[in-house]
């Protein structure tokens, strides 16, 4: 059997890429995209990248920086770069069949090329960049390796060293080269290994991703645990990361975001907390599901070492699992209300849902009427607010206060939003 | 005495009036000239258009209605109801297989009126074309976008305006012009 060879296809970055499309007049200006309300960097310019801005950059961290090399910083506009991404992917599902094609992320899509022995895929990488290049507008890096991990490995080499004009085929290497490679990058380069683990590695002298390859998986397993052993195995080309063709329906659904501003009470907290809570009710009655427990979290702000901290959370079981916006409201407030204390900025609330489980499986309580009856009224009334709510707008129908779409002291801050150009009649970019 | 045909008006001298009505001077910010004279050579072209003599129609035409003189019978399976289609405008407007390098930008300004394309109008484009001589593109001069009709002179590329008043853009050399798209439909509210 041949070895498999898959694709990562990966936009460089995709948010400021996004913006630059329909902005040519920003091409060469450093730029970053920031997070939800403004807060941190979540995309760079490769210019602002040359600076050394890390990803996650708090925006007023930077600003004196800004002022010096004129950083232009815009909102997230994810209208704009869902849609892209959708263009991106459909683009990339040309190439294999379907169910070859994983779309790992928003910007980042895994493309399987078995059954395709006798293409090269260095010339197929360079078509696939050029062809998303001009029919999208983004510029895409291209790794292949007979894992998925190699894959990744090889898409940061294809974007890191230019001699590679951005496509990196690691199957066409022998393999002392293809370690001589490994070993021009640090090892938390590697898919999965993270600062913390990276540390303990360098400790035991496994410094770079060559460096890791070369390690005995078993004994790795033994001292990290299976998901290095797979790590490992994979850098060395044996697949352990599963093919994912369908995104699994979730374990967790959170829903949690900034304030546009602190909060201090418990009223004005409880607000964007029934908010939340009726987003992720409605995203739990989308994907079928009951959940069987909720949690709340507070936040306040960690970039203010002068403030006093206070960051808790807690969960709790239901009772009965369920899917009611008015039930896990309840509950959720319930939480909010013993984990409050006043005497703190909060700057972040969010709510979780777990113990998720289809509906068709939920149990009743012990204590409640047998056979468990769903309650048809209660249901007929949450497909009329997710209707309301898709019709009109998140937020235009809800619980209590969380239901008033009015500028609030904790909605979003998005100050420097581009326009939504290929989402919205209205905002369709100009030309003359 | 000086003889009666001598001085005076003659017929048909001077310059002739512009407009079917009195003008007068006025400013205009340099930069707003083109736009200016463009508008009014539109204005111009529709007031002398709107001056021809066009008749009112009185009587409407009598539009037919076709009579069916077949009864369906009831419960009675209608033997249209195999026939679901039905035209679909994205079919119709984008080419097959383009939707993802399909984009909708909007038309401002008066450049391409001769070409159909009016301030306000919405232009489907598409990336995946490859521009020819003669196609209406999206193009990126200096960071702006602009649209153009697109040709060459000696191997040069040239924008070309599709309005007397607008004058064609040559690159010099170091220029840059990166063709956006190619424009395949103009959408215009009438």
């Amino acid at each position: 059997m041949k070895p498999s060879r898959i694709a990562l296809v990966d936009v460089n970055n995709c948010y400021v890429s996004c913006e630059r499309l329909m902005r040519p007049d920003l091409e060469r200006v450093p730029m970053v995209v920031l997070s939800n309300n403004d807060g941190c960097c979540v995309a760079r310019s490769a210019e602002v990248k040359a600076l050394g801005v890390k990803m996650g950059t708090p925006w007023f961290h930077m600003k004196d920086l800004a002022k010096q090399h004129g950083i232009r910083a815009m909102s997230s506009n994810y209208a704009l770069y869902g849609d892209m991404s959708r263009r991106f992917h459909a683009v990339l599902a040309q190439w294999v069949p379907p169910e070859c094609q994983e779309i790992y992320s928003i910007d980042e899509c895994f493309l399987d090329f078995a059954g395709q022995d006798r293409l090269d895929l260095t010339e197929t990488g360079q078509a696939i960049r050029a062809q998303v290049k001009q029919w999208v507008g983004l510029p895409v890096s291209v790794g292949i390796g007979s894992t998925k991990t190699l894959a990744k490995f090889a898409n940061h080499v294809g974007k890191k060293q230019p001699q590679w004009n951005g496509v990196c085929d690691l199957t066409v290497l022998s393999i002392p080269d293809r370690l001589a490679l490994m070993d021009q990058f640090p090892v938390q380069e590697t898919w999965g290994v993270g600062r913390r683990l990276a540390e303990q590695l360098i400790d035991l002298g496994i410094r770079t991703v060559g460096d890791l390859a070369r390690c005995n998986p078993k004994r790795m397993r033994e001292r990290f645990g299976v998901v290095m052993e797979r790590t490992v195995a994979e850098l060395q080309g044996v697949s352990c990361v599963e093919w994912q063709t369908q995104p699994p329906a979730k374990q967790q659904i959170v829903a949690s975001r900034s304030f546009g501003g602190p909060l201090y009470t418990l009223d004005q907290i409880a607000e964007p907390v029934r908010f939340h809570m009726g987003r992720a009710a409605e995203k739990l009655r989308q994907q079928g599901g009951v959940a069987g427990r909720v949690g709340v979290l507070l936040e306040t702000n960690r970039f203010r070492p002068q403030d006093p901290q206070y960051s808790p959370s807690r969960s709790i079981s239901l009772p009965a699992a369920s899917d009611d916006t008015a039930v896990l409201t309840t509950w959720a407030v319930t939480l909010l209300r013993a984990l409050f204390k006043a005497g703190y900025r909060y700057v972040k609330a969010g709510v979780m849902l777990d113990d998720l489980r289809p509906k068709e499986m939920s149990q009743g309580s012990l204590f409640d009427s047998l056979p468990p009856e769903r309650d048809h009224r209660r249901e007929t009334l949450m497909a009329v607010l997710d209707r309301a709510n898709g019709k009109w707008g998140r937020g235009t129908m809800g619980v209590g206060s969380a239901g008033v779409r009015d500028q609030k002291g904790w909605a979003m801050n998005r100050g420097m939003l581009s326009p939504c150009y290929t989402t919205n009649w209205e905002e369709l970019r100009a030309v003359s | 005495m000086t003889p009666a045909d001598h001085g005076g008006k003659r017929p048909n001298a001077g310059r002739k009036p512009l407009f079917d009505e009195p003008s007068r001077q006025v400013r205009v910010p340099l930069s707003q000239v083109e736009t200016v004279v463009s508008f009014l050579s539109a204005y111009r072209d529709e007031t002398t258009r709107a001056t021809d003599p066009r008749g009112l129609l009185s009587d409407p035409p009598p539009i037919p209605l076709t009579a069916y003189l077949s009864a369906v019978p009831a419960g009675f399976p209608s033997p249209a109801a195999d026939y679901s289609e039905s035209l679909d405008l994205n079919t119709h407007l984008i080419i097959q297989g383009h939707a993802e390098s399909t984009f909708i930008l909007r038309a401002s300004g008066h450049s391409m009126i001769g070409a159909g394309i009016f301030d306000g109008d919405e232009l489907v484009v598409d990336r995946a074309l490859t521009p020819k001589e003669g196609s209406v593109v999206v193009a990126a001069v200096n960071g702006d976008l602009t649209i153009k009709r697109l040709t060459f002179r000696q191997g040069q590329p040239v924008l070309q305006a599709e309005n007397p008043h607008f004058a064609d853009r040559t690159f010099a050399e170091g220029e840059e012009l990166s063709i956006w798209g190619v424009v395949t439909r103009v959408l215009h509210r009438v």
